[in-house]
């Protein structure tokens, strides 16, 4: 979660770093690529321009917000996932060689 | 903390506040791309060529603008309920701190240790220190233990005030005769800025909040030495 910043990355909109939020830049490359891609598919297959031009817009639409919606909900369950476990591990460098470790250990047994 | 021209959050010093950001990345980025696909109709409106002149109802269009925002807003409500009820979840603080409003400074009281209490008063430009922060710095700050819950009373003595800081995402109205409640929790040393944000006079302004953040045995000390002086 916390890995060091590479600068050429950075991208900086009023003072915030938006390369630095989680998804962002996943759901515009799959949204932008998918929505060209599906665009030009759709092209292909009928030549009619206005459509395949709303056809395109739609994907990327619809392909950016739903990635985001699932790329953050699995975010911030990893997310919880990993507190969980630094509480757990501080919990037990708390408590180990005490009589608490030792209760723990016989009600896990 | 603040500095000129700044537009977005201030980075979190508090967990509660890291939701709130999350939450507002989250809603701003559905408000984008509302914005881009408003934008995208209005801009196909050039390159329209078709006229009805007796159009007068769509029933599936309609049936989709209506559900789809709908759906949209359920993707808003649902984190922002489970942050409203995170906000007021209730946990065992370990420090106590009360914050009196006055015109034009604030007071603050620990009653936890042998009624510690003093004011804090914003430090004028022209008395201020090369490095300081002009309208930020006060002469005594609050000091605070990192890592703990801390729970806030907030009042006032006069006029209504309201006692703010941005980066622990705490705002909260200074009512004479009402005690507002409110607690937090700081992840990180440093200092926190805040300014008064409720309307209370001709010096409203300049009447900021100094949190300094400190591990807890530094707070000990802070308070042994405030207690014995």
């Amino acid at each position: 979660m916390d890995e060091p910043v590479d600068p050429s990355k950075s991208f900086i909109i009023f003072g915030r770093d938006i390369s630095q939020i989680p998804c962002f830049r996943n759901s515009f490359l799959y949204g932008i690529s998918g929505g060209i891609g599906v665009g030009v598919l759709t092209f292909l297959g009928t030549s009619r321009a206005h459509l395949s031009t709303h056809v395109g817009f739609g994907s990327f639409f619809c392909g950016t917000i739903i990635y985001w919606m699932g790329c953050r909900y699995q975010w911030s369950a990893k997310r919880f996932e990993q507190q969980q476990l630094r509480e757990a591990m501080r919990r037990q460098a708390l408590y180990e060689g005490t009589q608490v470790e030792r209760d723990l250990d016989l009600k896990s047994a | 903390m603040s500095t000129w021209a700044n537009l977005g959050l201030q980075d979190s010093a508090s967990p509660l506040m890291e939701q709130l950001i999350f939450f507002h990345d989250h809603a701003l980025l559905i408000l984008i791309m509302i914005t881009v696909l408003v934008g995208y109709l209005m801009f196909m409106l050039f390159f329209n060529s078709y006229i009805n002149r007796f159009l007068l109802h769509g029933q599936l269009i309609e049936m989709i603008w209506t559900i789809l925002p709908a759906i949209i807003l359920l993707f808003i409500a649902m984190p922002s309920l489970r942050l409203l009820y995170l906000l007021d979840e209730i946990n065992e603080p370990s420090v106590t701190l009360k914050s009196i409003g006055h015109q034009w400074y604030w007071s603050y009281e620990y009653s936890d240790f042998n009624d510690i209490e003093f004011d804090s008063y914003m430090i004028p430009t022209n008395e201020l220190a090369n490095d300081g922060f002009r309208l930020l710095d006060v002469d005594n700050r609050v000091v605070l233990p990192m890592n703990s819950q801390i729970r806030i009373l907030v009042t006032a003595a006069d006029v209504i005030h309201s006692w703010t800081i941005p980066a622990l995402g705490v705002k909260v109205d200074g009512t004479p005769g009402r005690l507002n409640q409110t607690n937090f929790f700081i992840n990180r040393p440093g200092l926190f800025y805040g300014q008064c944000s409720e309307i209370c006079g001709a010096n409203h302004s300049f009447m900021p909040i100094v949190i300094e953040s400190v591990p807890v045995n530094s707070f000990i000390k802070w308070i042994s030495k405030n207690v014995n002086s």
